[in-house]
């Protein structure tokens, strides 16, 4: 029997004091409805819970969803502390509202992709599918 | 040293890694099951179902604070329905989450990929893991489920039941099904009226009939979850129903159970698979013309199943 390859997993978070998740779950159901096993985490996730969920469920593709401006200290938090996890080898995607000029910021903290308000949904799933981290097997 | 051993050894990031291991499924899964240790403490499996909304992951996030408290680690899996068009799910439970960072406590969403009565294909493995490493309570949550999902029982040692005020009359408690499994039924969002109500009616339920001593007396209790008010009670009921576990021995184990529901499902799977196939639809088209009948029409398929 030919085994099925397994659905993507990707968590979305919403880190830090930012109560507003229209966008976050819009993302979600877009995600699930090309197949992918999605994590939501919901609202006012610190750093640390978003690293140990990520760790715990082992996704494959991290998406944090940020509207408060925060990003620039959260992120970097969100990166170390998924390195302190073990959980490094994940792609990490953001959205929101995030100035151009802090993008390229963003990126050289390790962020992969940032996808402002207006992105197609799809060019999200899109870029995910081709993206995610594929698990070799591993020495069990 | 292997992934099992680390996992073994305590390294979370290892057991997250086997657990998508055993997920997958195939040789690897094989793999990993077979090089499992005994699990070193006799852990219950505690399994709680009942309809969406009706507080299970907020009831288990109570449940893992109230372990924490007394020192004890628990695991918990939380099964959600994946998409029967896309193959994709949302697995939400952790919304109910509160910040739990602490290494005694280990959460898992899972997707229930196609297989019905609210549980994943990996189940029982995933218990199985979960116990190999030393957990001493592990929490399955089953999809949210009516009235017919009941093979939840088969994969844990306690059975909770999850129901809240207002579902219907004394005749809904009267009906086979999920009201007959369990060991514990909880009473959720006690705050709201007519809770009182609708412990009064599932411990009326209980008392129509004369006890079967050879199973479990069931047990009612009121909690909300949202305000924590209830759950040292169920706390306490889950360690009595332990206790009278260990007391009472039963004629099939646990490992039986789990393994014996497995194959069960896995056939009915693939049975599910085969019906996608060409030789299969022939077989569809001819009961539908007539040409065959019901039962030569399921003996074909039989062949079909065994020829793959």
């Amino acid at each position: 029997m030919t085994r099925e390859p397994q659905p993507i997993r990707v968590l979305i978070a919403k880190p830090g004091l930012d109560g507003h998740d229209r966008g976050a779950k819009v993302l979600v159901r877009a995600l699930r409805d090309a197949g992918m096993e999605v994590i939501y985490t919901g609202l006012f996730q610190t750093p640390e819970m978003v690293a140990r969920a990520a760790m715990q469920e082992d996704v494959q593709v991290v998406g944090l969803s940020i509207l408060s401006g925060a990003h620039m200290s959260l992120f970097p938090r969100i990166l170390t502390a998924l390195t302190d996890e073990g959980h490094d080898d994940v792609l990490v995607v953001a959205g929101g509202t995030i100035p151009a000029a802090d993008v390229s910021r963003v990126k050289a903290m390790g962020v992969a992709e940032v996808f402002t308000p207006g992105t197609p949904l799809d060019a999200i799933v899109t870029y995910i599918r081709k993206n995610a981290p594929v698990r070799l097997a591993e020495t069990l | 040293m292997g992934m099992v051993d680390r996992a073994v050894g305590g390294d979370r990031r290892a057991l997250a890694r086997l657990a998508s291991v055993v997920e997958a499924g195939g040789d690897a899964a094989d793999t990993v099951y077979a090089s499992l240790p005994t699990p070193p403490v006799d852990t219950q499996v505690i399994g709680i179902t009942g309809p969406p909304g009706a507080g299970k992951s907020s009831i288990i996030n109570r449940l893992v604070e109230a372990y924490l408290g007394r020192g004890d680690d628990v695991a918990a899996l939380f099964i959600d329905p994946s998409s029967p068009f896309t193959g994709g799910a949302v697995l939400g439970d952790r919304i109910r989450m509160d910040e739990w960072a602490d290494d005694r406590v280990f959460l898992r969403s899972l997707a229930s990929r196609g297989w019905e009565s609210g549980l994943a294909p990996s189940t029982a493995f995933m218990v199985r893991l979960f116990a190999a490493v030393g957990f001493e309570r592990v929490i399955v949550e089953s999809v949210g489920v009516g009235q017919d999902a009941v093979d939840i029982r088969e994969l844990v040692d306690t059975v909770v039941v999850v129901q809240v005020p207002n579902l219907g009359d004394t005749v809904q408690t009267l009906k086979a099904g999920i009201l007959e499994i369990a060991d514990l039924y909880v009473v959720n969002k006690s705050d709201l009226p007519g809770s009182q109500t609708a412990v009064r009616e599932l411990n009326a339920l209980l008392r129509l009939v004369e006890s079967d001593p050879s199973r479990y007396p069931a047990q009612v209790r009121a909690v909300s979850a949202s305000r924590g008010t209830g759950i040292e009670d169920v706390l306490s009921t889950l360690d009595h129903h332990r206790a009278w576990l260990a007391d009472h021995a039963t004629t099939s184990t646990s490992a039986e159970r789990q393994a014996s529901w497995y194959l069960r499902k896995r056939l009915q799977a693939e049975v599910h698979e085969l019906s996608a196939a060409d030789g299969f639809r022939a077989v569809t088209a001819d009961l539908i013309s007539g040409a065959c009948g019901a039962t030569e029409a399921t003996r074909r398929v039989r062949e079909l199943l065994v020829g793959r």
